[in-house]
């Protein structure tokens, strides 16, 4: 039963028009002292941080320190569109970033995520959210540009089993402030239980759907931002405004506008029939492809492939599961539409076993996270998927750091007397057991919830304890099996076999996730960067032309998974670039300026030299914390070397030739691991170097000065790396 | 003249075009990557086979249009995968 909600603070105001893509405004809320203030941004903040990502990068910046931890009332969660956000004429256009401090990596983290609510915010008047402090209270935000009123509210109740889950009680609370129904111009960001009571917390955007007559979500899924919302108190945010049809960025030329719109439309629709398909079967068509080539990530990224991966290929979601068979877009006008839709899926296990929901996917990520835990089951993937969302965590945290659990008990490292029953891989009663544990925060979960850096502690501190052997000494062998870097857990792709993926991961600022560089099939399939050189480019251009989508507000997708029929007579096809050039032109006509590739380029590295800074003070920085797991670099047991051992000794013949391989197949294996090792490393020199780094991955102070970020903090910080102002020779 | 047989994978689109996983072909023992693409679009009219569509993988490695067929290679074609 809900209670009518108490008002806490709240100040009227009228929203500011949107000018050629911003409306320069952004809303600060502050749950400590529940002060709701709505600052106009200077002229040259956009210029130099551009939006999204920039913002909330930016904002940490300044308003935190090295001390700030991810629960820390000073800590910011930050949720900001872009510019090119809110424009039904161009594909994939209601994208926004959430940034804050970790919980899980202890430095800046951002998610990117759609829906209606950026472009609602933007409509509203605000090019960001940002919220701090703490409230004691559970709050929920609500914008009201209709009305035009803010209030800070304490939340709603509906009762215990609504109010624990993102979904329901996002649905619930979004028919309670609109009498009863649901509205397109009302949208809200949520998180459940699950994030209460993990480091893995996501942050649901919920937006309702006509076609489907339902609420819909997507998921700010990596890093912890939905633990840093509930920790701050803050239960849901809601926006209500009007979402714009076209042209509701005021653009600079609305004809331009429109044409680079029409043009790459026309591009998705004719090529993705043929190449992908989806817009029909989503992303899960990934599984099929990561299976043939041995990447998918089976029993903690032992195995890349599985005779039982076929049960979980896209066209067995799209006959089962997914319905209407219409194509679901997360924001209005993409034709790409790749989020998919299930109704009347009825789940099997946990607290609501023979309840029918509507599943908002699933993704790739997802479907594979539950491969980590060798299961193959398409119904338990789309009950995972709903469980997931419900509680607000990670599908990927979770299914990562659950199927480390998996094969520290494979090993030995855990015992049945450790967890409380028996951790089996393709298991679904047990995985669907640690993961109910996990989200409330019950037996075993309480350590699944902690991720894999602090598991594989716990887990240490164990087995020495019974065994007597030394804590260090166990620390260092799980290390090689614990798939984290930065203490945030890899994303689903198996990197054993692409050196440029390793670094791609590897440097990644925020920790393993692919959404920075996906150079896989480039590297490994397609053979196109053979030489260090190369991968090192590739390891520096991927990365910041990725940023950017970051930071305008827009979907990557229609660049990266359509390639145009022209890109094949460029100098680099993988990169796309006369997809792009759809991209620059409409910045332009939206924002009015005259900038080329290049231009972007510039503005991309300097939040990415930005993000390399708060790295750097909060101890995530240097070349020590862009080091992989062994097994992201090569088979860490000898099960692993077995199961793909003609490639492995193809891979040694290649670079040593048939007289230095060692006749015995363990000896190859010690080899082949010294050998990945030591060309990591070299990676790691060709990219610094590339990048502008000294060995020990902190960027030259010219390049900081260069982009404008030498201000007293960064001069400090980088002074205790030991990089100072060069003496010009004479 | 000789002839060699060889396989042909079908993945995601294609193989819902095909509706089959794999056939096996039969090929001179000359015939090159771009003889085997004409027999399977004429065998399967509804494969759009275009080489800006698609990459050719020949035993896992990617290969060209002249490439030539060796007994009992595996061959499949790929979309561009970009990642997500």
């Amino acid at each position: 039963m809900k209670t009518s909600e108490k008002n806490i603070a709240s100040v009227s105001y009228t929203p500011l028009p949107i000018d050629r893509g911003y409306t320069d405004q952004i809303l600060r809320v502050d749950l400590t002292s529940s002060i709701i203030s709505t600052p106009i941004l200077p002229p040259q903040f956009k210029t130099k941080y551009t939006g999204g990502r920039g913002y909330a990068l930016k904002l940490i910046w300044d308003e935190t320190t090295e001390s700030t931890r991810y629960d820390s009332p000073e800590n910011i969660l930050v949720m900001a569109g872009g510019p090119l956000g809110n424009e039904p004429r161009f594909p994939g256009s209601g994208k926004f970033i959430v940034g804050t401090i970790s919980p899980l990596t202890g430095t800046f983290i951002d998610s990117n995520v759609g829906g209606h609510f950026a472009p609602l915010l933007k409509a509203a008047g605000f090019d960001a959210l940002a919220v701090s402090g703490i409230s004691r209270k559970d709050l929920v935000l609500i914008i009201d540009a209709d009305k035009g009123e803010i209030r800070l509210v304490e939340a709603p109740t509906f009762g215990d089993q609504v109010d624990g889950g993102a979904l329901s009680y996002g649905e619930a609370l979004l028919r309670y402030l609109n009498n009863g129904t649901l509205s397109e111009d009302m949208a809200a960001v949520t998180t459940g239980m699950g994030a209460m009571n993990t480091r893995y917390g996501i942050l649901n955007s919920l937006f309702y759907d006509r076609r489907r007559a339902r609420l819909r979500s997507k998921q700010a899924g990596r890093g912890g931002t939905g633990t840093v919302m509930r920790q701050k108190g803050l239960q849901a945010v809601v926006v209500r405004s009007a979402l714009h049809k076209v042209g509701g960025n005021n653009p600079a030329d609305k004809q331009e506008v429109k044409t680079a719109g029409s043009e790459l439309k026309k591009v998705i629709s004719q090529v993705d029939p043929r190449q992908f398909r989806l817009r029909s079967w989503g992303t899960p068509i990934l599984v099929e492809y990561m299976d043939k080539y041995h990447i998918l990530p089976v029993n903690n990224y032992q195995y890349g492939q599985h005779p039982d991966a076929k049960a979980i290929f896209a066209d067995v979601f799209f006959r089962r599961f997914l319905s209407k068979k219409i194509p679901d877009g997360c924001y209005k006008g993409c034709n790409l539409a790749c989020a998919k839709g299930a109704e009347n899926i009825t789940l099997a296990h946990g607290p609501r076993a023979g309840t029918r929901v509507g599943v908002d996917g699933p993704e790739y990520e997802t479907a594979a996270a539950v491969t980590c835990m060798g299961i193959f089951d398409p119904a338990f993937i789309m009950e995972y998927n709903w469980y997931c969302d419900e509680y607000g965590l990670d599908t990927i945290s979770m299914g990562v750091t659950a199927s480390f659990l998996m094969e520290c008990f494979q090993r030995g490292y855990l015992s049945g007397e450790d967890v409380g029953y028996e951790l089996r891989w393709g298991d679904v009663q047990c995985a669907s057991r640690l993961l109910h544990e996990t989200a409330s925060g019950t037996g075993f979960g309480r350590v699944c919830s902690q991720g894999v850096r602090r598991a594989k502690e716990w887990v240490a501190g164990r087995h020495a304890e019974r065994t007597g052997r030394r804590y260090d000494e166990i620390l260092s062998e799980l290390a090689k099996f614990a798939m984290e870097a930065k203490g945030l857990e890899f994303s689903m792709y198996i990197t054993k076999e692409s050196l440029a993926q390793q670094g791609g991961y590897g440097f990644a600022l925020k920790g393993p996730q692919h959404d920075e560089a996906w150079l896989i099939f480039i590297d490994q399939v397609y053979n196109e960067l053979p030489t260090f050189r190369m991968k090192a480019e590739a390891l520096k251009w991927f990365p910041l032309i990725r940023t950017w989508f970051n930071a305008v507000g827009l979907c990557k997708l229609p660049w990266i998974d359509v390639r145009h029929p022209e890109a094949a007579g460029t100098e680099n096809p993988a990169k796309n670039l006369p997809t792009i050039d759809y991209y620059v032109r409409y910045l332009n006509a939206t924002t009015g300026s005259s900038k080329d590739l290049e231009d972007i380029i510039d503005d991309s590295e300097r939040l990415h030299l930005l993000q390399k800074l708060i790295n750097l003070r909060h101890g995530r920085g240097t070349r020590e914390s862009d080091r992989i797991p062994l097994r992201a670099m090569g088979p860490v047991f000898f099960n692993e070397y077995e199961a793909r051992s003609d490639y492995y000794d193809g891979w040694l013949k290649d670079r040593l030739g048939d007289e230095k391989i060692p006749a015995d197949p363990r000896a190859r294996h010690t080899l082949l691991l010294e050998l990945r090792q030591e060309a990591y490393e070299k990676l790691c020199d060709e990219v610094y170097a590339e990048k502008g780094y000294t060995r020990d991955a902190v960027p030259l102070l010219e390049l900081v000065e260069g982009f404008g970020l030498l201000d007293e903090q960064a001069r400090r910080l980088l002074a205790l790396f030991g990089v100072e102002r060069r003496e010009l020779s004479n | 003249m000789r002839s060699m047989r060889v396989s042909v994978e079908f993945h995601g689109v294609h193989r819902a075009i095909t509706r089959v996983n794999k056939t096996r072909v039969s090929l001179s023992s000359n015939a090159r990557v771009r003889d085997l693409l004409q027999h399977i679009q004429q065998t399967y009219p509804g494969l759009h086979l275009c080489q800006n569509d698609i990459m050719i993988s020949i035993n896992n490695r990617v290969s060209g249009l002249n490439h030539t067929l060796n007994p009992e290679d595996r061959i499949s074609f790929l979309p561009h995968i970009g990642g997500g």
